[in-house]
């Protein structure tokens, strides 16, 4: 008979695999934004894929985490460079 | 530098769908259809992004973001022309002024940096876009 184990609940950040006990069932966009070591103030968080795909996360606002969701985190400002 | 290293980098954004490849001749790594702001201002949504592997790397801190040439992008992301061009896969990228560890107040940490994480400044830089 086939065991079956139970996976870890992931979530991809920028492309990065995290599946470490910072990854729960629900999750906000600041502690989203935290995998990807950006601060919540700072953080531009979106729904990778799915349906809400491109929708932003607002830092306070808590959303279900499904298993491999990915998202997108960039930073709310460039300082380097000029034009 | 550690080939070995780079190849491992890379393979964790593979394994998030993330079109990324080290091109050892040419010492860089080329990001692939990377997202950008830019549909809104009639510029193109994605862009491939050439980054150049930093000497001493991984002590030195990835720097700069590689477009390719004659991109409408090119001025219109932060950062001027800066360093050589280079040739990938038939296609020439500039490499532009982007410093996130100089500028943007990333500070450089070997033991959990790399081109993974340079991914995201690189989505950052993209989404700016005059």
């Amino acid at each position: 008979m086939e065991a079956k184990v139970a996976q870890k609940l992931h979530i991809f950040v920028n492309g990065i695999k995290y599946e470490d006990d910072r990854v729960k069932p629900q999750m906000n966009g600041g502690e989203i934004a935290a995998l990807a070591e950006v601060p919540a103030d700072q953080a531009r968080v979106r729904y990778d894929t799915g349906p809400h795909h491109g929708e932003e996360i607002a830092a306070d606002k808590t959303i279900d985490i499904h298993q491999a969701d990915h998202f997108t985190v960039t930073r709310k400002e460039v300082q380097g460079g000029a034009y | 530098m550690s080939v070995e290293r780079i190849n491992v980098e890379l393979a964790l954004l593979q394994e998030g769908g993330i079109d990324a490849e080290y091109f050892p001749d040419q010492n860089a790594v080329l990001y692939r259809s990377v997202p950008t702001a830019g549909a809104p201002l009639n510029l193109p949504a994605a862009s491939h992004v050439a980054v150049p592997i930093p000497g001493g790397y991984p002590a030195s801190a990835i720097d700069l973001g590689g477009l390719p040439v004659g991109s409408p992008l090119i001025g219109r992301a932060k950062g001027q022309p800066n360093g050589p061009v280079i040739t990938i896969a038939g296609q020439q990228y500039q490499y532009i002024s982007y410093h996130p560890y100089q500028n943007e107040g990333g500070v450089w940490d070997p033991s959990k940096h790399g081109f993974h994480t340079y991914y995201g400044w690189v989505l950052t830089w993209l989404n700016f876009l005059k």
